[in-house]
């Protein structure tokens, strides 16, 4: 029995030794963690996104239509232009 | 361009203008004592206004200043054009909505009043008699004026004639309704941003106006909480009632800050139904709506607004 046991402790504290040794070597060989911002670009390149089709155009004779029963007509304003002139600027909206 | 900046009317006042900065300074001083001058006259807010003992006197001819004789006169020409669309004597119906004391005072501590019948009866402008002889004014037993837009545009329009006495060209706003004298050197109009009433640090778009008036009316300002009730300051004269109306606020260019101002708050309460029947009556306005969606609306010449607007001064 006691010859049994030594030989099962030899069996185990060697297969741990190759295990050990086995596992060193594989590490040894993996690649390396990079730190961050140490990346480097590859090339410049700057993938295009296509663009859609024109989009359709509203139909003003429509909505023209759908409100006629109102005697006024709605227009789309111009862009707000910028103040000739610096301070105070000039607005009216009710107060 | 020159700008002093200050608060009367429960508004912000702008005084803008081109010249000679010593003329100027003396020009800006003029215009300012005579805004507060007129404030101190046709506030409804204090006991001691003129407005105010015109009001008590109700029942009893009254001796006026031409400047208060002036404007009474104003306002029942205006309220008779419009068929009472703008009206004068609504100051029952307005106290009785709540806006029983200044905007400022309201925004500060709540409206005191609960909601209740104003009593106000319908057209009884037409019942104020006036004595241009002797420049006094009779206003039937229990009625009650307002002045507050159409003299507020008529002190604008005031101020600016003084202040133009020493300037090239000028503007006075009183929180956004203005009247504007000459055009700013090397301009051919003045521009004005048209705010967007949802949004009132936005402009929906500029507005190029030659010398004349522009006012707002808007019910989108001056709100407060009456109960469970939203209340503006827009009374339809038709119900007593604040305007149900399906536009935010309306915006006229005329040539007088009186015609700007009661054509805004009388197009405002018609909506886009009765606008161009309103508009109809003075061909020489122009308007724009903005409804609740922001959108803009105008009679058949109004995308011009967006343009060149000149109106004629006269």
């Amino acid at each position: 029995m006691n010859k049994f046991q030594h030989k099962l402790r030899l069996l185990i504290a060697a297969g741990s030794t190759v295990g050990f040794l086995g596992g060193w070597a594989l590490l040894a060989h993996a690649g390396k963690p990079v730190a961050a911002g140490a990346f480097t670009a590859v090339d410049d390149t700057v993938t295009t996104i296509s663009i859609p089709a024109n989009l359709p155009s509203i139909d003003f004779k429509a909505l023209e239509s759908a409100n006629s029963s109102v005697n006024v007509q709605t227009f789309a304003p111009p862009p707000v232009t910028f103040q000739s002139f610096g301070r105070a600027r000039l607005r009216t909206g009710g107060s | 361009m020159d700008y002093q900046q200050f608060r009367a009317m429960n508004s912000d006042i702008i005084l803008a203008a081109e010249g000679s900065r010593d003329s100027l300074t003396l020009g800006f001083k003029l215009a300012r004592d005579f805004i507060n001058a007129s404030e101190a006259r046709f506030t409804r807010f204090t006991d001691t206004s003129e407005l105010t003992r015109l009001n008590r006197a109700a029942g009893a001819w009254f001796q006026s200043s031409p400047e208060l004789f002036d404007v009474v006169q104003l306002a029942c020409a205006l309220a008779a054009e419009t068929n009472g669309l703008f009206d004068p004597t609504m100051l029952a119906a307005l106290e009785a909505a709540g806006y029983d004391k200044s905007m400022d005072d309201i925004r500060a501590y709540g409206t005191s009043a609960s909601s209740r019948s104003s009593g106000s009866t319908r057209s009884a402008f037409r019942a104020i008699q006036l004595d241009e002889t002797h420049r006094a004014i009779h206003l039937p037993f229990g009625t009650r004026l307002d002045l507050g837009g159409i003299a507020k545009g008529w002190i604008a329009e005031q101020a600016a004639l003084v202040l133009a006495e020493y300037a090239d060209a000028c503007a006075v706003s009183a929180g956004g309704d203005m009247f504007l004298v000459g055009l700013p050197a090397a301009e051919e109009s003045w521009p004005i941003g048209l705010e967007d009433p949802r949004a009132p640090d936005r402009d929906l778009t500029t507005l190029h106006v030659g010398p004349g008036a522009v006012a707002t009316s808007s019910i989108a300002k001056r709100r407060w909480q009456q109960g469970r009730r939203q209340q503006h300051h827009i009374i339809d004269p038709r119900t007593g009632e604040p305007a149900e109306t399906d536009w935010l606020s309306v915006s006229v260019i005329a040539p007088h800050a009186a015609l700007a101002e009661v054509y805004a708050k009388a197009l405002l309460i018609g909506g886009s139904r009765e606008a161009e029947r309103i508009a109809a009556q003075r061909p020489e306005i122009t308007y724009a709506a903005v409804d609740f969606n922001g959108q803009l609306w105008g009679s058949a010449q109004t995308e011009e607004v967006t343009n060149v607007i000149g109106v004629e001064y006269a």
